[in-house]
Order: structure tokens, then C-alpha cells, then sequence
């Protein structure tokens, strides 16, 4: 059964996300003020592309 | 130009917990599953004066005091940025230590640069206050009010800038913004979404993009090809991003470039008066079901006023190509509350709505379904650094009246249909939009009372009222006169004069002007 937006877990099924050893390297919570799947929408991941590199 | 620091930093997504009830568990970061409160810093990106409220939620659930004075050396420093903290981060300066108004590119360099010196809080803060262009320390400024309740006076009580000159990246070519990441779970799909550009040259009198992006700058169309092929290797669907897509140089031999088989393109706003049949075709290649077309007001005259530039011969073409080009519905966007509106302009919604419909039917038949047009009336809200950032909302009981008015003419006519903002929720997001550093009270009490907005606006000593419905003079002090977006003051006060004259603006010169100041002072812009 196809699984809608809602149901799925959020994170699932992206393409793309960085996964980083955190020691010894300054962290940044990038938060979007809104839930998964709106702030996804926008365009605030875009900047994100640059910065872990 | 610029180097980022990539190798020291680790970027980890938040959001909003799924759950509304989750207020028990602490925020963790979709990456590492790590408390958000674990971060060295926690940076919000604010699109929207209505997602203030989420801030104090998010700040609870990571378990951050909400107030920036309350926070101290074991707490993350909180900054934010976004268009919303651009137009006016007044209303939410108590719960942020540091704002970075302008385009990242021009900013975050010297930013972490400076923040990983690993100072004191105070004196990172200051430091960063003080050095970074664009960075805005709500502490570091004192704000006082008239008898009546205006802002009197906002001064440094520090040695921080006095104002907050936002900078930007003059020059688009040779950075690429795009997805980073490609999720499934958006209101895009699985679509590769790509900026063509930043700014508007319309100057529509209700827009801030149109005001706090100039001058206008587009990608070159070659450099935008590359990065559509990188997005074709994970996806077919492309989104071209940008305040007005139609106004991209080269936007009809992108279109023809890709819009032929390999990529389904769309385009998120596109203008009436400028579909391209290379446009077109690549739109109902792309399967998109509906287009937007957005005339905003009803009249020719009203239309004016607010300086569109579109015509009703330009909207009924528009739809007349769209539906010849397969794409069913149509979805048009109006505001009601429009300064200068009447009663008449109300109706002329009404009347260009049965008029596109008229068009849409003729074009359709013969097709085998027809399909449906959905007018969608907003509440209009006066954004600062716009030309109407003087003009006073419209009272809640007339918008509601102006969308029975509508709904009651369109109501039952076939095909179309009719979606209506709430208007208390338009008042609600004018506090937040045109407020002053006061509204962190009605923040706090909403937040406190679990989004119960009446309930909060009553319980507070302010009255948002004095915020929203009031129109203020031109020789007043805004809550956000302290940031220079380089549009003067002089340059906005003119449009609104030809505005209730129903004057058209004056255009924008893309850089070949010095007419509303955002190109004078280009060398003496810091961080371009």
C-alpha cells in the first residue's frame, strides 16, 4: 500500500542528506519553523547545499 | 570569491515535531537524532510571519529559555534569517540573539568565521554585532514610544551600526542554488528545485520581494542548464524557482532545451503577459494539472493601484493558451482588502472570474472533461518596505463581508470554485508582519495559551489594533526603519502617493537607474 506523506517517517526516501562525524567540528541545527514536509518545501534547504559541502 | 569553512561544520536538519502533543520529548535533529540543544548553534530560516509562533514551540521543545536574555554560556547561540526577519524581525527580537538580514552567501563567511572564535557569549555577540554585514543584535538596541504608543526612538546603546545595511550577492553567476536534498514528502514531489533568480523587476505595491531583492538578478541560462542536468540524474521533475520565472533571460531556450521529453519542468510563478509558446508547451509536457494565474485584484483600475501591469486582455489570453495546451484548471489568486477598493472592484472579481470562465469553456469543449477554476481570495496584509507599508488592514467584519459578496456571486456557478482566506487569521499575521518589539508579548501570551490567539490579544495590555488597522504617517518611525534595504524611504513614499492616485510605478531599471536607491550605493555595499 502506497504510504502517504503523514504516515511516512520524515527523512524517508530523501536523496541527497549528509550524514557527518560530529567531533571536533562545529554544529548547526538548522531549524525550519514548521513541520517536515512544509519546511521541506522551502527554499531554506537550498543554502544548506553549500555549507556541509 | 568566498570560501566556506565546509570542512569544520556540521549541518543538521529540525523541524516542528509531527505530533502536536509531543511537547515531552526533547527536539532532535533528523541526521543524527541528537538534541537540537546540543548544537553550537541553532539557526531558524523564517519564511513566513506566521510561523513566529512555531519558533517559541521549537525553542521549548529543545529546551532553550525562550527569551535570549534568559539564555546564558551552556545554550546554543539562536540566530535567524529568511524574508519574513528581513521585512521586520521586531516582533520576534526577544527570542533571537542575533539576526542575519540578507543573502547568506554575502554573510555566513564572515559569520562563522568569527563564531568559531569560541568567545564569551557577550562578547561573540557583540563581536559579531559589530563585524558581520547584515548581523543584528536586538539587545544592543533600546527602543521608546510617544504617548500614543508609536516608536518614538530605536538607538544603539552599544557600539553596533546604527542601522543594519543588508547586503546581498550582486552577482548570480558562478553559484548555483538547488536542492540538496530530494524528498518525496513535499508539497513539490520528488521535484529538483532550482533558483533562476532573486528579485522581481515589477515592483507590484504589495510585494517585498519586489523591494528587498533589488536590484533584480537572474542566473545565466547556461549555467542553470548544467545544474539541470545534475537534478536529472536523481529525478525527472524540475522546479524553477524565483519571484517572477517568466522574466529569466533565455527562460524560452531553457524551456525548449529540456521541456521536450527529458525533464518535466514547472515554474513556480509565472506571469500572465508572458507565456512563450516554448513556455507553454514545456508546462503541458511536464503534466502539471493546473496552472495559477495571479491578477489580484478584480478591476483594471484597482490593478493600478497596486501596479500589476497586467491587463484583463493579458489574464483571459493567458488562460485561453494554458487550457489550449492541456493543462484543465486554472487557479486564480485575488486579494480583497486592497487599499482604495470598493465595492465595485469586489464585484469586478466576480465578473473577470464568469469572464475566464467563458474562455475556459470555449477552449475546452471538444476536450473530454472539463476542468475546474478555483478562484482563491486572500486577505491583503501592508508588508514593510513596500510602497503600502503606511496603509491600514482592512477590518476583519468587512473582509468577511467582501468574501460573502464574491462567494455569493460565484457560488453557484458551474466549474468554479471558491477558497477564502480566514480573515482573523490575516489580522493575525499583520500583528506579526507591521508589530513592534512589544508584539513579544502577544507572542508569549498566543505560545502560553497554546495558539488561542483571542484569548492572548485580550489578556495582553498592548492593542494590536494600533499595529494593524491603523494607517501611519509617512514622517513616522517604523519599527523597521533601522535596515537599509538600499529602496529609499523618499522612493516607497512616491509609490504610495501614485498608488491612491492610481498611478502605475515607476519601473524598475534592473540596474540601469538610480531612481529608488538600491543601486546607488552599489560600491559602497559591503559584503557583494
Amino acid at each position: 500500500m502506497k504510504q502517504t506523506p503523514s504516515e511516512r517517517k520524515p527523512g524517508a526516501g530523501e536523496i541527497g542528506a549528509i550524514r557527518k562525524d560530529r567531533r571536533g567540528r562545529t554544529t548547526v541545527a538548522l531549524v525550519y519553523p514548521n513541520r517536515y514536509h512544509v519546511g521541506m518545501a522551502n527554499r531554506g534547504d537550498c543554502l544548506r547545499a553549500r555549507v556541509p559541502a | 570569491m568566498w570560501a566556506w569553512p565546509t570542512e569544520e561544520i556540521v549541518c543538521e536538519r529540525a523541524f516542528l515535531p509531527e505530533e502536536t502533543s509531543s511537547a515531552a520529548g526533547r527536539l532532535t535533529t533528523l541526521e543524527s537524532g541528537r538534541p537540537a540543544a546540543e548544537a553550537d548553534l541553532i539557526a531558524f530560516s523564517i519564511s513566513f510571519e506566521s510561523d513566529y509562533p512555531h519558533v517559541l514551540q521549537l525553542l521549548e521543545h529543545a529546551g532553550i529559555p525562550l527569551r535570549s536574555a534568559s539564555r546564558g554560556e551552556d545554550h546554543p547561540l539562536v540566530i535567524a534569517g529568511g524574508v519574513a526577519c528581513f521585512l521586520n524581525p521586531e516582533p520576534v527580537a526577544a527570542f533571537i540573539d542575533l539576526f542575519l538580514i540578507g543573502e547568506a552567501e554575502a554573510i555566513l563567511p564572515q559569520f562563522l568565521e568569527r563564531f568559531r572564535s569560541g568567545a564569551p557569549r557577550q562578547e561573540l555577540l557583540l563581536d559579531l554585532a559589530r563585524e558581520v554585514p547584515g548581523a543584528y543584535a536586538p539587545a544592543f538596541y533600546a527602543a521608546s514610544y510617544t504617548a500614543e504608543g508609536a516608536l518614538a526612538s530605536f538607538e544603539p546603546v552599544r557600539d553596533v551600526p546604527r542601522k543594519i545595511v543588508r547586503p546581498l550577492l550582486r552577482d548570480l553567476s558562478g553559484t548555483t542554488t538547488c536542492s540538496s536534498v530530494i524528498t518525496p514528502d513535499t508539497a513539490f514531489g520528488r521535484a529538483f528545485l532550482v533558483e533562476v533568480g532573486r528579485g522581481c523587476p515589477h515592483g507590484c505595491r504589495f510585494c517585498g520581494a519586489g523591494f528587498v531583492y533589488r536590484p533584480p538578478r537572474f542566473r545565466p541560462a547556461a549555467e542553470l542548464v548544467q545544474t539541470v542536468r545534475q537534478g536529472l540524474a536523481h529525478t525527472d521533475q524540475v522546479g524553477l524557482v524565483g519571484a517572477a520565472v517568466s522574466d529569466l533571460p533565455g527562460i524560452g531556450a531553457l524551456c525548449a532545451h529540456f521541456g521536450g521529453g527529458e525533464a518535466r519542468l514547472s515554474f513556480s510563478s509565472l506571469r500572465a503577459d508572458a507565456l512563450s509558446p516554448e513556455l507553454v508547451r514545456a508546462l503541458g509536457h511536464s503534466g502539471v494539472k493546473t496552472a495559477t494565474i495571479a491578477p489580484e485584484a478584480g478591476s483594471e483600475r484597482l490593478r493600478r493601484v497596486i501596479n500589476k501591469g497586467i491587463s484583463e486582455a493579458d489574464v483571459l489570453g493567458a488562460a485561453e493558451t494554458l487550457v489550449a495546451h492541456g493543462i484543465p484548471n486554472l487557479k486564480l489568486y485575488f486579494m480583497l482588502g486592497l487599499p482604495t477598493e470598493t465595492d465595485a472592484d469586489v464585484q469586478a472579481i466576480a465578473t473577470l472570474v464568469k469572464r475566464i470562465k467563458h474562455v475556459f469553456l470555449a477552449v475546452s469543449r471538444g476536450r473530454r472533461a472539463i476542468g475546474i477554476i478555483t478562484a482563491s481570495l486572500g486577505c491583503f496584509v501592508p508588508k514593510p518596505f513596500t510602497p503600502f507599508q503606511w496603509a491600514a488592514m482592512e477590518e476583519v467584519g468587512r473582509l468577511k463581508a467582501k468574501i460573502r459578496a464574491v462567494k455569493s456571486e460565484l457560488g453557484r456557478v458551474a466549474n468554479v470554485r471558491v477558497h477564502a482566506d480566514v480573515p482573523r487569521w490575516a489580522y493575525a499575521q499583520a500583528v506579526l508582519s507591521r508589530g513592534d518589539r512589544r508584539t513579544a508579548e502577544i507572542l508569549s501570551r498566543v505560545h502560553a495559551l497554546q495558539g488561542n490567539w483571542p484569548q492572548a490579544l485580550k489578556a495582553v495590555a498592548l492593542n494590536a489594533d494600533f499595529f494593524v488597522h491603523r494607517e501611519r504617517g509617512t514622517d513616522e518611525l517604523l519599527p523597521w526603519d533601522f535596515i537599509d534595504h538600499g529602496v529609499t524611504k523618499a522612493f516607497l513614499k512616491q509609490e504610495y502617493r501614485r498608488a491612491l492616485e492610481g498611478r502605475p510605478g515607476t519601473p524598475c531599471g534592473g540596474g540601469s537607474c538610480r531612481l529608488c536607491g538600491a543601486c546607488t550605493d552599489a560600491e559602497g555595499h559591503p559584503g557583494s
